[in-house]
């Protein structure tokens, strides 16, 4: 007779309901203008968007106006957010609001602040002195919407990276999991993690190459027209097009579902064809989010987490080296 | 001082009425289920109900209330709710106070006249090519796209300033400020809205905003592609 040994799981590895492929997925609820919104809304948005950046003249894109675009845009998000919600058990709530505009000032103000000379443009000054870069000016003068797309895929690519590095290797993913720890997604989610993370996943080269400042803005509109509905509670008949190229709150639902088979997916931003490219995208979406089954992390543990851990885990580690190394006592019998 | 001169900061204190027919235990009954949710904590005793609440999920009703006494006085329900988040709220204007003092302090620190001064020279030789002299791609001709402009003084497109400043911090102040008034009035007017509607008995008894969906018929549906 054959003896199988049985492996059980690990606990973190939750098993939990998720919708598979494109074909299950909710849609819009309402009239015929809801409907018609909601379904041409996210194509007509990042065409609005990209002929803005494109023909707008220049006191038009300058960053001080830029940066009430984005205000504007988020204000906008957090609207649609109440009238097309993707699931009523992810609507938005006063005490969810304040927390996660309190993670979007701590990026702004604290992120920003301390890790400024090691940051992406820092990286990238650096590389601009000490690599002769003016080899590589042929780029500037391809056409400004290639630019625009090498620019955020470039940026994408290595954020992909980043981002599988720290679901698979521990001491990045201590960094990474108080982000996974969301029982619901909205427009701001995004900022919510340690600042550590906050930091790592800012981290890009995108910007490596020399470029003219409309591609750089044209590359933004990217990423405020596509990954903004990352962590997004606004239910869209997203067209099967899109989510063949780009990111989508349906994908980026399930990187945060309780299922642990489904969060080690989708770790692109903005270009969901990343994924594709490396044979980790997954089609579907899921409601039910959060590491540990659902548990919601506070914002105090949030900030230490990511050193608590890792303090915890050394000493697991000095303990079980010392308990290792320590000579042999042998134990007399009664 | 006593405390209970600024617990309103925090404190959501209110009544209303209720069925005078209703006995204390028949009154609790009706609330009962909004207790009756993870991470809750609640004791019945006689005319009291109090309740703790450890780090609730966003989809519980209550989950802006850390603790809370509620107390049936004959035709009244008396309640005297506790938000830690309206706390943290009302602080946090202080806390980006210091935070943004902190910033503009280390980037003088970092930043002193001379090194300011060595980076704006760095600066100028780096900008090796300017967008100005770069020939226009034909297809950018084509689709009308503006002809790069020289750069004037002022602000350049595509470079946010981003040094630390107490404008910065000042705008977080307003907006925390403008939250916490809101979640006072909206989050007080919310839990006696939801107590009123139990005790009126026209709501279908839930214990979260909406339960998730558990469809596993959903989860197992074909994978298409992938």
């Amino acid at each position: 007779m054959s003896e199988y040994a049985v492996t059980e799981k690990p606990a973190y590895m939750v098993s939990a309901p998720i919708t598979r492929g494109l074909d299950n997925l909710g849609r819009v609820e309402g009239g015929p203008v809801k409907q018609f919104i909601f379904t041409y809304f996210q194509p007509a948005f990042l065409l609005l968007v990209i002929s803005y950046f494109y023909y707008a003249p220049a006191e038009w894109i300058k960053p001080s106006v830029t940066l009430w675009i984005g205000y504007g845009v988020k204000v906008m998000m957090l609207s649609m957010e109440w009238i097309s919600p993707r699931y009523k058990s992810w609507q938005h709530t006063w005490k969810e609001l304040a927390c996660d505009t309190f993670y979007v000032a701590m990026g702004a103000m604290f992120v920003r602040v301390v890790f400024g000379p090691i940051n992406s443009e820092a990286i990238i000054t650096w590389f601009q002195d000490t690599f002769d870069l003016a080899k590589i000016a042929w780029f500037m003068t391809l056409p400004l919407l290639l630019q625009a797309v090498l620019i955020s895929f470039i940026g994408d690519y290595f954020q992909y990276w980043m981002h599988r590095g720290m679901h698979n290797w521990h001491p990045l993913w201590l960094t990474h999991a108080p982000h996974h720890y969301v029982t619901q997604l909205n427009v701001q989610k995004g900022s919510i993690g340690n600042p550590i993370e906050i930091f790592l996943i800012g981290l890009g080269i995108g910007g490596l190459f020399d470029f003219l400042p409309r591609a750089a803005l044209l590359a933004g509109a990217f990423g405020m027209a596509v990954s903004s509905y990352q962590h997004c509670n606004i239910r869209f008949n997203t067209p099967k097009w899109w989510f063949k190229i780009f990111n989508s709150t349906e994908h980026h639902s399930l990187h945060h579902a309780q299922d642990y088979e489904a969060t080690r997916s989708n770790y692109a931003g903005t270009w969901i064809f990343i994924d594709r490219m490396h044979g980790t995208c997954l089609d579907g979406e899921a409601e039910l989010l959060g590491q540990e089954g659902g548990r919601r992390m506070s914002i105090w543990e949030t900030m230490h987490f990511t050193f608590s851990e890792s303090y915890k885990l050394l000493k697991q580690k000095w303990a079980a080296r010392s308990e290792f190394s320590r000579p042999f006592t042998a134990t007399p019998a009664e | 001082m006593k405390l209970s001169v600024f617990d309103w900061i925090w404190c959501i204190k209110g009544k209303l009425s209720i069925e005078p027919t209703q006995s204390s235990s028949e009154a609790f009954v009706k609330i009962e289920s909004l207790f009756q949710t993870s991470n809750t904590n609640y004791k019945v005793d006689g005319e009291t109900l109090t309740f703790t609440k450890n780090n609730p999920l966003p989809q519980d009703k209550m989950s802006v209330f850390d603790s809370g006494v509620l107390r049936v006085s004959g035709t009244m329900l008396h309640y005297d709710l506790k938000s830690r988040a309206l706390l943290a709220c009302f602080i946090a204007p202080l806390f980006f106070f210091a935070l943004g003092h902190a910033g503009v302090a280390m980037d003088q620190w970092r930043n002193p006249p001379e090194v300011v001064k060595v980076k704006a020279e760095a600066a100028k030789k780096r900008s090796l090519i300017k967008p100005e002299d770069v020939p226009m791609n034909p297809v950018d001709k084509a689709l009308g796209a503006p002809v790069p402009e020289k750069k004037k003084d002022g602000e350049e497109i595509g470079k946010r300033n981003r040094k630390p400043s107490m404008k910065t911090a000042y705008t977080y102040m307003g907006i925390f400020f403008a939250l916490w008034i809101a979640g006072r009035i909206l989050e007080h007017k919310l839990v006696h809205n939801l107590f009123r509607k139990r005790f009126a008995g026209n709501v279908a008894v839930k214990t979260s905003r909406s339960a998730p969906a558990t469809d596993l018929n959903r989860s197992i549906a074909p994978q298409t592609t992938g």
